[in-house]
């Protein structure tokens, strides 16, 4: 079986609730504050371009995955539903990297 | 609750088709995003990002659309719970936080022009309009979705409980939000890297 209601279950009991979705919504706020905080403070902080590019990269994953795993269901859904967009994403991230890689190369 | 035909993936056929259609956006955005990072430093006149972002307004109106995906989250829950009036007020809620953002980004676009940065302007323009326009154009039809659920959910009442329906107008909406995400870090937070 490969979803809830084959388990004779409604799939809407493994799901998240409003105090979860408000807790996710007070970390979102958070890292976005913490970007924006970033930015504003990265001269006086004295944070390289490196540094600043992993710590918002990092940020903003963290961001996409709490929206695509909890508020879009991911996490819950079938394993098909799950490598349908993951291996999108990946493609997607895999041509981009490269595209860059290779334009960058050749200035 | 609203039902469902059995299909051999144990997956409902509409939400397997939205998860399919936000695997292609993923591919057109991911073009639209490698292009802009491709072109944005090689205008050869001004005025570039460095020069016009305004990094509050981008943050703000990247808490709206937060506040909206959470709202679109009580919705689909509340649907789910048949909580009509919770559901109706959420889904108001959604609407209304995309036009803030609908807002800003006119009021953002009005302000570039006035600078002088136009689609045609230089190659920085052209990919950031082509992509901010895009997802923006995503947001407007988000809200006309999400308006037509509303309206319908108002005129037949207790009757419409369509939980899958909300469900899968509340992954696209969430994908526009997650879409967000990335271009505010890429397009804006990046912008002296």
């Amino acid at each position: 079986m490969t979803n809830d209601q084959h388990a004779g279950q409604p799939a809407h009991q493994n799901h998240a609730g409003i105090p979860l979705y408000v807790a996710f919504l007070v970390v979102l706020a958070i890292i976005t504050a913490c970007e924006w905080a970033i930015f504003k403070f990265r001269v006086s902080l004295g944070i390289s371009n490196f540094v600043l590019v992993a710590a918002l990269s990092v940020m903003s994953l963290v961001k996409f995955f709490m929206v695509v795993g909890w508020y879009m269901h991911l996490r819950y859904d079938p394993k098909l539903l799950k490598i349908n967009f993951i291996f999108a994403f990946l493609l997607v991230m895999g041509i981009a990297l490269g595209l860059l890689t290779l334009m960058s190369a050749h200035g | 609750m609203s039902t469902h035909l059995e299909t051999n993936t144990g997956v409902d056929n509409r939400k397997f088709a939205m998860w399919t259609l936000i695997g292609s956006e993923c591919f057109l955005f991911g073009t639209l995003i490698t292009n802009y990072l491709i072109n944005r430093n090689r205008s050869v006149t001004g005025p570039t990002g460095q020069e016009i972002f305004n990094i509050d307004l981008t943050t703000l109106s990247t808490f709206d659309l937060l506040l909206s995906s959470v709202a679109m989250a009580f919705a689909v829950y509340y649907c789910k719970h048949k909580k009509l009036r919770p559901m109706q007020w959420s889904l108001a809620t959604v609407a209304l936080f995309g036009l803030f953002f609908l807002g800003f980004q006119y009021y953002e676009f009005s302000h570039f022009l006035h600078e002088g940065l136009g689609l045609s302007t230089n190659v920085f323009g052209a990919s950031f309009y082509m992509l901010t326009g895009c997802h923006g154009l995503h947001v407007a039809v988000g809200v006309m979705i999400i308006s037509t659920l509303l309206i319908k959910s108002l005129i037949k009442g207790e009757a419409w409980f369509n939980d899958d329906v909300v469900e899968i107008c509340g992954l696209y909406w969430h994908f526009v939000d997650v879409i967000w995400i990335i271009i505010f870090t890429v397009v804006y937070l990046f912008v002296y890297v």
